[in-house]
């Protein structure tokens, strides 16, 4: 399994980064790192799903068929990160002169957590009641070809539960397994928890550098403490943090625990520097946010509204405003539609 | 009114329950609030936290959350406070104070704080050691390592959410969906019946078994503490092998490698 968690592991996060390269490039953003590179790829990627996977749903396409498509524009995507050459060697290099003032109590403290986190993990099992419906959506995706018309519990066929056909996370990792040949359930449960605790507190070192721009020692810091928040909030099942380490496979756990921190970090880069690039950027999270969870297609937009007022009353324009209108409009536009589908 | 802040006072309790997390994520709001002096991070890391317990606590936004995300899950919109942001924020403006060794100290310090408060998650409370890669229990890979692929069946309830997924070939009579007919006293047709019946400690075979043929049951899974009224061998099924904790029977009619599934391809 080893193996396999590894292969999938450099897929997801060399695949995104190079995608995020990609998108970099479009938006004509310049000296963000690596890091910025893998959380743009992983926003590009889910969003993109979103826009692929809904109307195929609708319009009841094979399993097959959607990966196939969303395999090439993935591949597209990575062929056009690989044209940022110069941009990817600019910031190995820089990482490489710089990599020394990250050697902090602070980051060295945050590494020795997450690797403890990602062991337990790795050793333990958490049972999900709700991984009878999400994980199976995920197999019998895979096993029949069929997206979401077939209910998960029992295997019979079924009319869409329309609560949850505008958010279908679980195909994200049926195409994973698919690309890997792995069954779903292993997947979730024992690969996905790699993919997704680094790339959470990845957001959380982007947070960091925006907030102590200059003091790579408080990033550490901030760091290490963000870890040993996930490791020691309530240990309730409703805390949105606990997510992360019970079920870093579900929609939900991912919604709270990276794309929630991911939207305040997109806000943070609105906030410093209103070009079109950074609204794009976080447009294009809220989109990412509508295939975790339905309750992405409401929390995202009514977090970024909300930060948007506040910001706009502070700043008193009506342009930011708008901007942060614009950018929760793919929430919106689902958001009207879920109620259309649902009442 | 009273039924909203019922709700709400409810699930507040739940999330912070157990741990001085909230009140520490205050005491963190108003150092921020005091210390902060960049308005677009005291603005995102202080007031933005307090405006979210606004918009929960109240009754008008609440209602309206109520009702768009549905009332057993309105402790989500808590997920839009986020503690590992502001608590870290201000533990790093106070960090921001103390320079050299004594920076560390304090660092160590918060570090014993937030392990104190908080409850922790990583705990034997939640996790059990897992003995398999599918991170499934491992009675259920017992049983689904001795069923063929491609049958349908009725599976106790302790196995049910499990079985497909470990094995997404076999298709399953009952789904969660079905756990409404507990507790029923009149049962209305024979899928309800039938449920009522796999539920019983001494189950009734000839209530049973007819049923379970006529819906296309071939493997029936009942845990090994169950007893039976009658005869498996006169109602057309057998003994197909035990596990510790469950005992598998089959169709007699089943041959080996046929395809049972129902409502598949």
């Amino acid at each position: 399994m080893r193996l396999e968690i590894l292969l999938t592991a450099a897929f997801f996060f060399v695949g995104t980064c190079l995608s995020g390269y990609g998108m970099r490039r479009l938006l004509k953003l310049k000296n963000e790192g690596i890091l910025f590179s893998v959380m743009a790829g992983i926003m590009f990627w889910w969003a993109l799903m979103e826009l692929v996977l809904v109307p195929m749903t609708m319009r009841l396409a094979g399993f097959r068929a959607f990966v196939n498509l969303y395999s090439a524009l993935i591949a597209v995507s990575c062929a056009a990160g690989l044209f940022c050459w110069k941009d990817i060697l600019a910031d190995i290099r820089s990482l490489i002169g710089n990599g020394r003032q990250y050697l902090t109590l602070g980051h060295a403290v945050a590494l020795i957590l997450i690797c403890y986190q990602l062991y337990f993990i790795h050793h333990h099992m958490y049972l999900e009641w709700d991984d009878t419906y999400y994980v199976n959506l995920a197999n019998t995706a895979v096993y029949t070809d069929k997206i979401y018309w077939v209910y998960p519990e029992t295997g019979a066929f079924a009319d869409f539960d329309k609560r949850y056909v505008l958010s279908l996370w679980p195909i994200f990792y049926a195409w994973l397994s698919s690309i890997f040949h792995v069954l779903p359930t292993i997947m979730a449960h024992t690969i996905l928890p790699w993919l997704m605790i680094p790339a959470a507190y990845t957001v959380y070192g982007l947070i960091a550098k925006q907030m102590f721009a200059e003091n790579t020692q408080l990033q550490g810091m901030f760091l290490s403490f963000a870890v040993l928040m996930h490791l020691y909030m309530s240990g309730e099942h409703t805390a949105g943090l606990t997510f992360l380490s019970i079920t870093p496979w579900v929609g939900k756990g991912v919604l709270a625990a990276v794309l929630l921190p991911m939207l305040f970090y997109c806000t943070v880069r609105t906030s410093r520097e209103g070009k079109a690039a950074n609204w794009i950027f976080l447009g294009l999270t809220c989109l990412a946010g509508c295939l975790l969870s339905s309750m992405g297609i409401l929390l995202s937009p009514v977090f970024t509204g909300t930060v948007v007022c506040l910001q706009a009353l502070q700043k008193k324009s009506m342009q930011y405003l708008l901007c942060g209108a614009a950018a929760c409009l793919p929430c919106i536009i689902l958001g009207i539609y879920y109620i259309y589908l649902t009442h | 009114m009273q039924d909203f802040f019922r709700t709400a006072g409810a699930d507040f309790t739940d999330t912070f329950k157990g741990a001085w997390i909230f009140p520490l994520l205050i005491l963190c709001i108003i150092w921020i609030l005091w210390q902060e002096k960049d308005r677009m991070k005291r603005l995102l890391t202080g007031i933005l936290p307090l405006v979210f317990l606004f918009l929960y606590w109240c009754p008008l936004t609440g209602k309206l959350f109520m009702k768009i995300l549905g009332e057993n899950v309105y402790w989500r919109i808590l997920w839009l406070i986020l503690p590992a942001v502001t608590i870290p924020y201000a533990g790093c403006l106070l960090l921001g104070k103390v320079k050299g060794i004594l920076r560390y100290g304090v660092f160590l310090a918060g570090l014993a704080v937030l392990a104190l408060c908080g409850k922790k998650v990583l705990s034997e409370e939640w996790f059990a050691p897992s003995t398999n890669v599918y991170k499934l229990p491992q009675n259920v890979v017992a049983v689904c390592d001795l069923l063929p692929e491609n049958i349908h069946a009725l599976v106790s309830n302790r196995l049910m959410p499990y079985i497909r997924q470990y094995d997404p070939s076999i298709t399953l009579e009952f789904g969660r969906n079905a756990m409404i007919y507990n507790g029923m006293e009149e049962p209305k047709d024979d899928s309800q019946i039938l449920y009522l019946e796999a539920q019983k400690q001494e189950i009734d075979l000839e209530i049973l078994a007819p049923l379970a043929k006529q819906r296309g049951c071939t493997f029936l899974i009942f845990s090994a503490n169950r007893t039976y009224i009658g005869d498996w061998e006169a109602y057309g099924y057998k003994k197909y092998a035990d596990t510790d904790e469950f005992c598998i029977f089959v169709d007699e009619d089943y041959q080996t490698g046929e395809d049972t599934r129902k409502w598949e391809d």
